[in-house]
């Protein structure tokens, strides 16, 4: 199944979306990844799918206009079914309010974008290696 | 001392004062008046006093005299003798007492020669009795007699009549000094009241408006810090960006750019980075200010050496030496005070490090009560003249051969006086600089 989705990016900025696609092509792990730009449609992609085509990593950002990531957080982790895919917020908030609630949502992992690229490069590279190959999904 | 207090509570708290004395002296002097018209009074009592009794001793005198001349006793002369003496002792009195009373004077000057009268007409009848019962008895009856005696009693009660009028008016006027008094302190305790009362409103309207000009100023740095910081974050991201992306173009694109055109790059990229900087910064200084304090008490030694560590091995600092000498414990917020120490230990490394053999010492002394920390650097230094400037944001006092942001020594500066401490510096361009601090927590 060669169009299996393996990490789902959502991500409303197109340049950030950019540079953290380019950061997991240089580790060799973009080659099945998605990039959603609308939160919205995201959702909808997301419930649409069966169990067998979710993706293996959701990678979300949480400053979104419409619908924002501590909301999808929600949505995924109080479905039954979906709720077993890893999510990791990747966003530029250090805010403590935000870490918690979306802790206490049951997110996997909290990355707060570092500003200097190189340090973004090898923290996205190591998450994608991290969630793809080391880390054992769930079937 | 600087007034910091309105002028017309000032003036009121003077005034008040400046009434209180009065009113003490103002009852102090009327306190001795009222005792002086009292000692007067008294005094006019005692002349009465003996007025009366010269009274009784005239009559008792002529009594006497007729007893004498009707019983031939000389009990009765022995007794007369004794009542006379008494009488003579009773004028000197009235004499020594009114010596004041130049009326009163004259009226006993009267009394004087009246009873010497008296005294001639009485001894002529006792010589008389002496003789014969009957010449004296005739004398006795004699209108001169009698008018002598009437004129005595006369005198006698004009004088009474006198010092019973004096009497009268001196309780008056001690009345009336009494009751002045009591008007006059009703009125100035009033007017003290008045001005307290004033000043008391005055005062809480004072306060009322420092306090909420205090909360305004909360208000507006609360506001201040959520504006600095949500600008700080947002202007992250597209930051990102540049970086980003300017390094992709290096990475990928580099080899097809000239010399220039990647120096050109270089400019951006740089700028970039320092644009990073100074918005962490920006951000650093802004949270200090929202974060609450959590003080507890740090071992510098330890801190220090962890931090000098740190920057050797980072390289930054590899030619420098290292002089620490022994440093007290400090009671502060960790984090902070940390921030606090790496910015001037890196400082002291950055400034120094063009000299020869860049030397940074760092130590405590005790003055004046307080534990006082300094960092001392053989490096460049800068114009004393310029001292003002030094804690302030964005204000740098070296161009670009020394890297930074101008927000380091700014943010050093909040926290120490979020510690209630103090910060200076002391330099000589070229022969290093001196950062001295005390927190009081």
């Amino acid at each position: 199944m060669d169009n299996q989705v393996e990490i789902l990016l959502i991500e409303d900025n197109p340049d950030d979306a950019e540079l953290t696609i380019r950061a997991l092509k240089k580790r060799n792990l973009a080659n099945r990844l998605l990039h959603i730009g609308d939160s919205e449609e995201a959702v909808n992609y997301l419930f649409e799918q069966s169990p067998a085509n979710y993706p293996k990593l959701i990678l979300l950002d949480l400053k979104m206009p419409k619908i924002d990531g501590i909301q999808i957080l929600k949505k995924l982790k109080s479905d039954p079914a979906r709720r077993i895919i890893p999510v990791v917020m990747l966003t530029s908030s250090k805010e403590e309010r935000d870490i918690v609630e979306s802790y206490n949502l049951g997110v996997n992992a909290y990355i707060v974008k570092p500003v200097q690229f190189d340090k973004f490069m090898d923290a996205v590279g190591d998450l994608g290696f991290f969630w793809l190959l080391l880390n054992q999904p769930a079937k | 001392m600087r007034l910091y207090i309105d002028r017309r509570v000032f003036f009121g708290f003077m005034t008040s004062l400046f009434i209180l004395l009065l009113l003490g002296y103002l009852s102090y002097r009327n306190n001795q008046r009222f005792v002086e018209q009292r000692h007067w009074v008294y005094h006019t009592t005692e002349v009465l006093d003996h007025i009366e009794r010269t009274n009784t001793n005239v009559v008792r005198l002529e009594e006497l005299l007729g007893m004498y001349v009707i019983s031939g006793d000389t009990s009765y002369l022995k007794l007369y003798n004794n009542e006379l003496q008494q009488g003579v002792e009773h004028y000197r009195k009235l004499f020594e007492l009114t010596a004041d009373n130049s009326r009163q004077q004259a009226i006993i000057d009267s009394i004087r020669l009246a009873g010497r009268k008296k005294l001639t007409i009485h001894r002529a009848i006792v010589n008389a009795r002496k003789q014969s019962q009957a010449t004296s008895d005739s004398l006795i009856q004699t209108a001169d007699n009698r008018r002598s005696f009437d004129r005595l009693m006369q005198l006698l009660a004009h004088l009474q009549q006198a010092e019973n009028m004096l009497l009268e008016n001196r309780l008056q006027v001690s009345e009336s000094i009494s009751r002045n008094f009591q008007i006059t302190f009703l009125i100035l305790m009033a007017t003290i009241i008045a001005l307290l009362t004033t000043v008391f409103v005055i005062i809480n309207r004072n306060f009322r408006a420092r306090m909420r000009a205090e909360a305004r100023t909360n208000q507006l740095n609360q506001e201040l810090e959520a504006f600095t910081y949500s600008v700080s974050h947002d202007l992250r991201s597209p930051l990102r960006s540049i970086r980003g992306f300017t390094e992709v173009l290096r990475d990928e694109y580099g080899n097809q750019l000239d010399d220039e055109g990647r120096r050109l790059l270089g400019i951006v990229m740089r700028n970039a980075s320092q644009m990073g900087q100074l918005i962490d910064d920006l951000l650093d200084f802004s949270r200090i200010g929202r974060k609450e304090l959590m003080p507890t008490r740090i071992n510098v030694q330890v801190l220090v050496s962890e931090i000098i560590h740190d920057v050797t091995e980072n390289g930054q600092a590899a030619r420098v030496t290292w002089d620490v000498k022994p440093l007290e414990d400090m009671h502060g917020d960790s984090n902070m005070i940390k921030q606090v120490w790496i910015n001037l230990l890196s400082n002291a490394v950055k400034y120094s490090h063009k000299a020869s053999s860049p030397r940074v010492e760092v130590g405590c002394r005790e003055e004046q009560g307080h534990v006082v920390y300094y960092v001392r650097d053989n490096g460049v230094g800068f114009d004393m003249q310029y001292q003002d400037k030094l804690f302030k944001v964005f204000q740098r006092l070296h161009g670009k051969e020394f890297e930074g942001t101008g927000v380091g020594l700014a943010l050093v500066h909040r926290i120490i006086t979020r510690h209630r401490g103090k910060i200076w510096a002391e330099s000589t361009p070229n022969e290093g600089a001196v950062f001295y601090f005390y927190t009081q927590l």
